[in-house]
């Protein structure tokens, strides 16, 4: 307690937690991964335009945002950039001059072309010498760098050195922390090792059940359970005494981080970027940390409390006492941001020496003389200058300078790009040559990317705009739906917006008359579901939302002979998989288990490895047998309050009766007055009053069981304390039933509320389909990122049930049909889910279905069988390794083989490839081939003249639709920040996301081999192009009352394009301080003769 | 000419005057090269006319080494450089090489000194006068020379005694490393990957006559010292962050052990001469690695690299297969040669043994430090990587399989059957060696 300054009190320490929320804003935050939820990495920064947020992060986490500029150039040279987009990409930066070398003009245009197109930057410093030696041109280039050279001016080294110290000492607190200091100066490793203390202890923290001997003391919060851990440590390095100290240490996290700023003297306008850099060191598990705070409800969180203070705290006290050792054993001095800074600021040429061989830049004979005098105990000031300025003499007697010969390497790169005589390089004005140097060092290839990325964009936008422009005009203004009496379609679906549904629905539509449609996929239905035979709640809707319902899935009433040789089959195999795991885990069992059951593993390893489909076949045939299938109904309804409390009077009840039974003579008849009035004393006692009062008749029935009243008082505790017969007990359960179900009037805004979006108010088929989807792979962690995203992570079968079912209700039609939703009597809804890996689509509920149906419902299976068939057949082909078209059986192994082996890194592609959405009727793009890349939401403007419905799409659908894009986009550009690396060295921690080997940050965002197809992305990395039919002013009063839709558009995480009136317009908004007044929108050029097509699409197009 | 007649001088001759006609191709590259290869495949070619009797079969695989060797240095050159005068000296110490071997009278003592004194002229050229360590190898140097002139001029135990210092810098033993280090870490080009054969394969043919005849004693002191270095250059390995610091204490290693055999009692020749084409050829075929990367890269410390195994990957499979011969794994030369070694030893070696598996386990290490250092961990920026052209490439994996050979097939297949042993068995060894 000592240690808390006078300072510490509640004002600071609220001051502290706001502080640090605002530091963690540039922190992504993570699901944990068994309910993988897309999200923009850097949310929290959208409010900064995309370059912007990109800075930011490309600091705190040294993110790169744009892909590499030789991927870029790859897709320049396959044509998927075009020279027109990357032309008017460059407009802004190109500018008219123009230089002569021997009767040769060159343009800014053309040389920036070259730089682009080539990549004109000279090898770095290290090798610069070696490259040019060993260049078959070295005779060319040195005489090019013999001419530049003497205009070089030189560099002043001992000025450098100096300057480099003051640069040092400004950086420290603000740009990096005292321990990244240190290990730069000193090539320690206090970061690392600090990183693996605090993933020692979040890891246990914030496991959810995966580890067999789970970390003591959860309950008090990661703060005080590592206190209190920490203090039986022998300690590690030099923090023996310092752990034995923790004793007394604070109590609350927060005087701990502000005793240790203070002890570490940071100055208090550093704090919020110390705070930040800290919080940036260990992104992955910050992230994790982030959202349990944020999720105070989620069920580990409310039983296991950690939070980013609780996190700070601990890493900011190893952090101060590691600096705090390091200092004194390297230095002789305290671990201050002062002490730092003064003695970087005194010994210059030690920090300059030490810094080049700890960044690998001095040559062999000078990093051992570092080296040396580095273990060298009474290594001075002086021996420091002598060998910096050893070294600054070995510099300053090279024949060339970097820069000479970095330029004369440039130089004669472009040459040969331009088909310049490389002569007239040596026969040219120097000034020329500088100018040509300029050119190129005015836009380096670090800052290329902005440029190739709205190239990129630019060609995928025309190329879509050129799809889609066909329809636009064709329907121009006139309603596309059919007229009222119009004979029906054969049936109607309603697919996620998920862009893998856009191949199927394509397809289903080409097969037969059909009619599909695009909604999220959890059909507006917000619920927290329960699986029959599952212990485990799921929630059912998008990351933004919350849950509104309750529902679980019950036998019906039919299988009741059913559901006890279900349930007795799920507890042989439950208990078997307990009494397997604890032999494996216990601490003497695995030894014996190893040598007498070990063979039988043989038997699932050959299995999954030799034969997967089969196994997976014959396993499940086993497990049916054990437990075979129930048919189950979903909890709609809701219960009446009498009801609940007829139900929980009857549970109380027989719980009295049970308890009375075990504390009384179980022969003895009880009466049902004497249980009500137990309860009723229960329910009425408070604790420390007096004992109850045995008054009337029922006292005296009672008074009679137990024979005195003290008997019966403690009879009323045992109630309350062990059975939980109370008025709390009873209300929170009373709550929690009557949350599962819905009432009558929101199942009625449910249907309409979708079907409205959809604009499906009429025209209803015979059979209407609602199909969600979910996909299936083994052994796959990620298994979450490839169901549904509308359904928080989830397979969304459940929702489309509920719906279907809702829909089907007559007194649900009767109050839609007085709001202007005719749906007919014959028509039936129906409820499917698409496994996306296969292709086969599941319907349920068959026993809802009317025998008249069936005929209908036949023809529906089989089309949705061919329909599966083709998009297997499209999709194949984008697997890598797959050449030639395969024959349909052929295709069905495939997929069924990537689902079911337990080796496979690539079920499926699952979302990667994503580019667009397109919110509009379906006419518009109805038949258009959009390659699987596509958000398609079903919406019609002209019945939804006041926006309402657009304006939940845009701030429901559209917004998780970004967080997708924005997913994928930053785990392809940089996969090692936001991406989670090679699924080959996965390692799932806690059960909560997934470790690289055996310790290391938790990894952010999806694996390479889900964006990766070999040394080229799958997924084309590019911001969400959103299409939206709607009227401009709608679009724009929409956007101007959500702030989360003014920074996706203001600031260009989201490229907006409506079509209104048969026209696109591109919206210019992000210019809105300049164009106050003026129209935010610019008319697009659908139509072009020269569309880009993808490679795969070119591929296509060759084989047919 | 009847080549059988004077094999001495035709030996000396091609490769000295291959090296004058070769100034001739000073401005075709690409002439020069095929010219220099020529000129080497030409005397390896010339050991099947030599008859048995002039030709020993200790001289054999000596002669056909350093042919080898400089026939791989050839190669490795990258053909659109002029050749520098490394090629030519490479040429000159065949010449002197080879008329060393087959002459060990007073002449053979002629051309080693003309070897010293072209080391030495090499040495003074390329070393910096900065670096203090270079006092200590030219002091070195003048030792070598010395004793090189006493045996010259002294008889009987006296001259075994300054052959023994010569032989002791050749094939190099503590505390008379520090030539052979120089040599490896300072020359230019593929000198070094030359000279890492070259001078051990001298070394080791001189101390076979003199070995023998040296006191107990002398031989004590030499395992000694030959312990001191296996301790010494296994411990150095590891810490060095140098490319050709570390294979030069590697090498070390190799050769103290390669002592530690010579001088134990009933040393074989044939185990010794496998052990040490093995121990040769992969320090060669590393040397001419790091040599590819250095034209390409520079002289960079092993840290300053990383990823070249996706940026390099012909580079990197011959590269890791050197790693897998130098680290001692079966199939290659390296193993069996040190298996035969101490299978063929008769005397009770538990101490140094030990001592020098721990240190092979500790130049594993280094090796396995080294491979990870080079091959693995991000690709850098801006650096231009170019994968290893195809006389490069030949020249390294004719050193994997001429070692894969090595290791398989039997040594008699190579006519070392009937070599006489190095020394004779002395029981007072032993009890030292407890």
């Amino acid at each position: 307690m000592a240690e808390i300054s006078s300072k510490t009190n509640t004002t600071s320490r609220m001051a502290l937690r706001g502080l640090i929320k605002i530091a963690a804003e540039a922190s992504p935050r993570i699901w944990p991964i068994h309910t993988f939820n897309y999200q923009n990495p850097l949310h929290d920064l959208e409010s900064l335009s995309f370059d912007d947020a990109l800075l930011v992060a490309k600091r705190r986490f040294g993110l790169f945002g744009y892909l590499p500029n030789e991927t870029y150039r790859n897709y320049l040279r396959s044509g998927r950039i075009h020279r027109i987009d990357l032309d008017k990409a460059l407009e802004s930066a190109v500018s008219d001059q123009t230089i002569t070398l021997k009767d040769r003009k060159v343009s800014h245009r053309e040389t920036l072309h070259a730089h682009f197109k080539y990549g004109i930057t000279a090898p770095s410093p290290d090798i610069l010498e070696a490259a040019v030696a060993n260049d078959p041109e070295h005779k060319l280039l040195s005489a090019l760098a013999e001419r530049m050279g003497p205009f070089f001016k030189s560099r002043d080294m001992k000025a450098e050195i100096v300057s480099n110290a003051e640069a040092r000492r400004g950086e420290i607190g603000k740009v990096i922390t005292l321990s990244a200091a240190l290990d730069r100066i000193f090539e320690t490793s206090l970061t690392q090792d600090l990183n693996g203390e605090m993933m020692k202890w979040c890891g246990p923290f914030l496991d959810e059940g995966q580890a067999p001997w789970e970390m003591p003391h959860r309950e008090l919060g990661f703060y005080k359970a590592w206190k209190t851990l920490a203090l039986e440590e022998r300690g590690w390095g030099g923090l023996r005494e310092k752990v034995r100290e923790l004793k007394d240490q604070a109590d609350r996290p927060e005087d701990v981080i502000l005793s240790s700023l203070e002890a570490m003297g940071i100055p208090e306008p550093f704090w919020e970027s110390y705070l930040g850099l800290h919080l940036s060191a260990l992104p992955g598990w910050t992230a994790l940390i982030k959202w349990r705070s944020e999720h105070p409800e989620y069920p580990w969180q409310s039983s296991y409390r950690i939070d980013l203070v609780q996190y700070l705290a601990v890493r900011l006290w190893y952090k101060r006492h590691l600096v705090d050792l390091t200092c004194r054993e390297r230095m002789g001095i305290e671990g201050t941001l002062e002490g730092i800074a003064t003695y970087i600021e005194r010994h210059p040429e030690e920090i300059f020496m030490r810094e080049e061989r700890t960044a690998r830049r001095l040559p062999t004979l000078f990093s051992e003389a570092v080296d040396c005098l580095s273990l060298r105990a009474g290594a001075s000031k002086g021996d420091w200058k002598a060998l910096a300025d050893r070294y600054l003499q070995a510099a300053s007697t090279k024949k060339y300078s970097v820069p000479a010969l970095s330029a004369a390497w440039r130089l004669l790169r472009l040459a040969d790009c331009l088909r310049i005589d490389r002569h007239a390089l040596l026969q040219g004005e120097v000034d020329d040559l500088f100018h040509l140097i300029g050119w190129l060092d005015a836009l380096p290839e670090s800052a290329h990317g902005p440029f190739w990325l709205e190239a990129f964009e630019a060609a995928y936008s025309r190329s879509l705009l050129g799809k889609l422009a066909p329809k636009a005009a064709a329907f121009d203004t006139p309603s596309p739906s059919r007229p009222a009496g119009e004979e029906r379609r054969r049936a109607q679906a309603v697919f996620c917006i998920d862009t893998r549904s856009e191949r199927f629905r394509r397809h289903l539509e080409k097969i037969g008359d059909y009619e599909t449609f695009g909604f999220a996929g959890f059909f507006t239905v917000f619920i927290r579901y329960m699986g029959f035979g599952s212990h485990r709640e799921i929630d059912l809707f998008p990351a933004l939302a919350k849950a509104k319902h309750e529902v679980r899935e019950v036998p019906r009433p039919f299988q009741e002979g059913k559901v006890n040789q279900h349930r007795a089959g799920l507890s042989f195999m439950h208990a078997a998989h307990t009494l397997f795991h604890d032999l494996k885990e216990n601490v003497i069992t695995p030894y014996v288990m190893v040598e007498s059951i070990g063979w039988f593993f043989g038997i699932p390893l050959v299995g999954k490895t030799l034969f997967p489909t089969t196994y997976k076949k014959w396993t499940n045939r086993l497990i049916q047998m054990l437990s075979p299938p129930v048919a189950t109904t979903l909890t709609i309804d809701k219960l009446q309050r009498e009801t609940v409390e007829l139900m929980i009077l009857s549970e109380q009840r027989m719980i009295i009766k049970e308890a009375l039974h075990s504390t009384l003579d179980p022969d003895k008849k009880i009466s049902t007055q004497a249980i009500d009035f137990l309860r009723k004393l229960a329910l009425d006692a408070r604790d420390g009053t007096a004992g109850p009062s045995l008054s009337g008749s029922e006292g005296d029935l009672v008074f009679r069981l137990f024979g005195s009243p003290e008997k019966v008082q403690g009879f009323i505790e045992i109630l309350r304390k062990q059975h939980h017969i109370t008025e709390a007990w009873a209300s929170a359960r009373m709550e929690r039933i009557t949350r599962i179900g819905l009432s009558f009037k929101e199942r009625v805004y449910t249907v309409e509320t979708a079907l409205k979006m959809m604009g499906m108010t009429k025209n209803f088929s015979r059979l209407v389909l609602f199909c969600a989807h979910g996909s299936a792979s083994e052994n796959n962690p990620y298994e979450a990122a490839l169901d549904c995203g509308a359904c928080g992570g989830n397979p969304g079968h459940p929702n489309a049930r509920i719906f279907a079912a809702l829909g089907n209700r007559p007194k649900v039609r009767e109050a839609l049909r007085l709001r202007g939703i005719d749906i007919p009597d014959d028509s039936v809804f129906i409820a499917g889910q698409h496994n996306t890996s296969t292709d086969e689509v599941t319907l349920f509920d068959f026993e809802d279905i009317p025998k008249t149906h069936r005929d209908d419902l036949n023809w529906l299976i089989m089309d949705l069988k061919q329909a599966g068939i083709k998009t297997r057949h499209e999709r194949c082909g984008h697997f890598p390794g797959i050449k030639t078209m395969l024959s349909e059986k052929a295709l069905s192994t495939e997929v069924t083989l990537r689902s079911a082996s337990w080796n496979q890194v690539l079920p499926e592609w699952g979302l990667s490839g994503n580019a667009a959405m397109i919110i509009s009727r379906n006419e518009r793009v109805k038949g258009i081939d959009l390659s699987g890349r596509v958000f398609l939401h079903t919406y019609d403007f002209e019945k939804d003249p006041e926006g309402r419905m657009l304006e939940i799409i845009m701030t429901g659908p559209l917004i998780v639709a970004q967080w997708i894009n924005m997913g994928y986009y930053f785990s392809t550009t940089d996969n090692v920040v936001f991406g989670s690396g090679s699924k080959i060295y996965h390692n799932v921690a806690g059960g909560v996301g997934i470790m690289y080997g055996a310790t290391s940050d938790l990894r952010i965002g999806l694996p390479l081999q889900s964006v990766m197809s070999g040394v080229m992305p799958y997924h084309e990395a590019m911001r969400l192009l959103v299409v939206i039919e709607a009227p401009r002013k709608r679009i724009e009063m929409i956007t101007s009352r959500h702030p989360i839709l003014k920074d996706q558009f203001y600031n260009d995480w989201i490229q907006l394009l409506a079509l209104d009136a048969g026209r696109f317009y591109r919206y210019i908004g992000k210019n809105i301080g300049k164009n106050i007044g003026k129209n935010l929108w610019r008319e697009e050029a659908a139509a072009s003769s020269e569309i880009v097509q993808p490679k795969t699409e070119l591929r296509k197009d060759r084989e047919q | 000419m009847d080549v059988s007649m004077a094999p001495p001088h035709i030996f000396l001759g091609v490769p000295i005057l291959g090296a004058t006609l070769g100034l001739f191709f000073r401005t075709k590259p690409k002439a020069m090269i095929v010219w220099f290869l020529i000129v080497t495949s030409l005397e390896m070619g010339l050991l099947v006319f030599i008859p048995p009797p002039m030709l020993t079969a200790l001289t054999a695989p000596m002669i056909l080494l350093i042919a080898f060797s400089a026939c791989l240095a050839v190669l490795a050159h990258p053909i659109h450089f002029v050749p520098s005068s490394e090629l030519f000296n490479i040429l000159f110490f065949c010449g002197l090489g080879f008329g060393f071997l087959f002459r060990t009278d007073r002449l053979g003592l002629v051309y080693l000194a003309g070897i010293f004194a072209l080391l030495f002229w090499i040495q003074l050229r390329s070393s910096r006068f900065s670096d203090p360590k270079i006092w200590w190898t030219l002091g070195l140097y003048v030792i070598g020379i010395v004793s090189l002139l006493s045996a010259f001029f002294l008889a009987g135990f006296n001259r075994q005694i300054a052959l023994l210092l010569v032989y002791m810098t050749l094939l190099p033993l503590f505390p008379f490393h520090g030539v052979y280090i120089s040599l490896l870490g300072t020359l230019p080009g593929l000198l070094p990957a030359f000279l890492s054969i070259f001078l051990p394969v001298l070394g080791l043919s001189g101390l076979i006559s003199v070995l023998s005849d040296l006191p107990l004693e002398v031989n004590r002191v030499l395992l000694a010292c030959a312990i001191l270095g296996v301790i010494s250059g296994s411990l150095r390995s590891l810490v060095k962050n140098s490319v050709p610091a570390r294979l030069s204490q590697i090498a070390l290693v190799y050769w103290s052990i390669l002592w530690w055999y010579i001088a134990g009692p009933e040393a074989k020749t044939p185990p010794a001469i496998i052990f040490l084409c093995a121990a040769a050829l992969t320090i060669c075929g590393l040397f001419l690695a790091w040599q590819g990367l250095k034209s390409r890269y520079g002289d960079l410390a092993e840290d300053q690299f990383g990823g070249l195994a996706s940026t390099m990957p012909r580079f990197a499979v011959v590269f890791s297969l050197l790693i897998a011969a130098g680290m001692g794994l079966p199939l290659f030369g390296l193993f069996s040669g040190f298996i035969e070694m101490t299978l063929s030893h008769s005397g009770n070696l538990t101490a140094g043994l030990v001592i020098i598996l721990f240190s092979w386990f500790l130049v594993s290490w280094a090796f396995s430090a080294f491979m990870q250092k080079i091959l693995f961990g991000p690709e850098k920026t801006n650096w231009i990587y170019r994968d290893f052209g195809r006389g490069e490439l030949i020249s390294l994996s004719l050193i994997v399989v001429v070692l894969i050979m090595i290791g398989i097939a039997p040594y008699r297949l190579f006519g070392l059957g009937n070599l006489p042993h190095i020394t004779s068995p002395i029981s007072d060894l032993a009890s030292w060696r407890k």
